[in-house]
């Protein structure tokens, strides 16, 4: 999959605005958002003090700027998810390895928009549209079954396994990577599985499950 | 000796909150000694930085998880093992809920510094599980990165839920936390079915 870390950037040439980017996912991805300041990225850029400030307002603008690159990488993600009708094993394993190499790279991103740590209406509108966009992808895969009322919390339920051991364990090496790629994909499989005495009874289809999230429910102002 | 184990405690639970709030870096001791009610010479009497107090919560943290583990019956593809999940996941639940900013601060840290032997209590955790789950027989994933993932998943479930993205009481959410994971380990059963047929 590409990366895009020089989106918004193509044309003006500025390389060390690239620099600062890459050095800050890199920082915000290890500290976390909120332990991070800007002599953490710079140190790690190696550019002065000043030069961060001809860049970006703060922290949060170089937050922002990241979560555009996140944003669009993750919402090919959230389509082809969309289009998936009782995916096989294959199309599963695809998707997963492409999610989980981008979560590696957009990991910090994702987190904030999960944990809300900005309230910013652009932050929210993204949040809305990826997360939200991959919680209701699985929801509506999950067979629907009595036992299972509301399709919003299945696809919640998926989602926070796919996303949160992908936290756990897969930013190590390119073999616990694959081995995360692939038990997540075997796992997934299955609880979209139907169930034998099910298969002729549902086609799979069903309402779409909804965000409760007040911030990824809709844009503000 | 018995105030002495209540104050550790108390530094315990209070470091728990603090570094589960602020992450470890911006953690400071002073924060802790002032939540916990102490001075900071109580402090040093039990720990002699933060590193060691978190290192001391890691392991605290993995104990109980462990523990927990070990409570898991036989994860059968039938009514037993459907019962077995469910009663375990209200107790996985009640555990993870409350420490999992910690476990958060906890995976953030290790990020950094790879020092507070992240791997050793989920690798146990999901050893424990993963062999209770083949122990109900067969299933087409590692059990052992099965049981991790099923922390993972309650792990960040529970903190979407008391951040408010989803209204769930804890006896829905077990319920559909368990089915989920019996569909996930023994594809194709009818839940439903096996629920059903529950003594």
């Amino acid at each position: 999959m590409t990366r895009s870390s020089t989106r918004g950037l193509r044309g003006d040439g500025d390389a060390t605005a690239v620099r600062l980017l890459e050095a800050g996912r890199i920082v915000l991805n290890r500290r976390g958002y909120g332990a991070t300041r800007v002599d953490d990225v710079v140190a790690r850029a190696g550019v002065s003090h000043g030069t961060f400030y001809l860049h970006f307002r703060d922290m949060e603008d170089l937050l922002h700027r990241l979560a555009v690159d996140c944003h669009a990488d993750v919402e090919p993600l959230v389509t082809r998810l969309a289009g998936m009708d009782a995916p096989d094993t294959t199309t599963v394993r695809a998707w997963m390895g492409d999610f989980v190499a981008a979560y590696l790279h957009h990991g910090v991103v994702l987190r904030a928009w999960l944990e809300h740590v900005d309230a910013d209406p652009l932050m929210e509108w993204l949040a809305h549209r990826d997360v939200g966009g991959l919680i209701d992808g699985f929801a509506a895969l999950v067979p629907k079954t009595a036992a299972r009322p509301d399709p919003y919390a299945c696809g919640l339920a998926l989602f926070s396994m796919v996303e949160h051991f992908t936290a756990y364990l897969a930013y190590r090496d390119d073999e616990v990577e694959r081995v995360v790629v692939e038990a997540l994909t075997r796992l997934v499989r299955g609880a979209l599985t139907p169930a034998a005495g099910e298969r002729d009874r549902d086609g799979g289809t069903g309402s779409p499950g909804r965000a409760r999230v007040p911030s990824v429910r809709s844009p503000r102002g | 000796m018995e105030r002495r184990l209540a104050t550790r405690t108390r530094i315990l639970d209070a470091g728990r909150e603090v570094f589960g709030e602020l992450g470890y870096h911006l953690t400071r001791v002073d924060e802790i000694v002032r939540r916990a009610e102490i001075s900071r010479a109580t402090f040093y009497l039990h720990f002699a930085n933060k590193g060691e107090l978190f290192a001391a919560i890691v392991d605290e943290v993995g104990t109980r998880l462990r523990s927990v583990a070990h409570q898991l019956d036989p994860v059968s593809p039938d009514g037993r093992g459907h019962r077995a999940l469910r009663e375990w996941f209200d107790r996985l639940y009640e555990l993870v809920e409350p420490v999992a900013p910690f476990i958060a601060a906890w995976m953030q840290a290790e990020r950094v510094v790879q020092t507070f032997g992240r791997d050793r209590p989920l690798l146990d955790f999901g050893t424990a599980v993963g062999h209770r789950i083949s122990t109900g027989g067969a299933v087409g994933v590692e059990p052992r990165l099965a049981g991790i993932a099923i922390l993972a998943m309650v792990d960040r479930f529970a903190v979407q839920v008391r951040l408010g993205d989803l209204v769930i009481d804890r006896g829905a959410a077990v319920e559909l936390l368990a089915d989920l994971t019996l569909a996930m380990l023994h594809p194709g059963i009818d839940v439903a079915a096996t629920a059903a047929g529950e003594p």
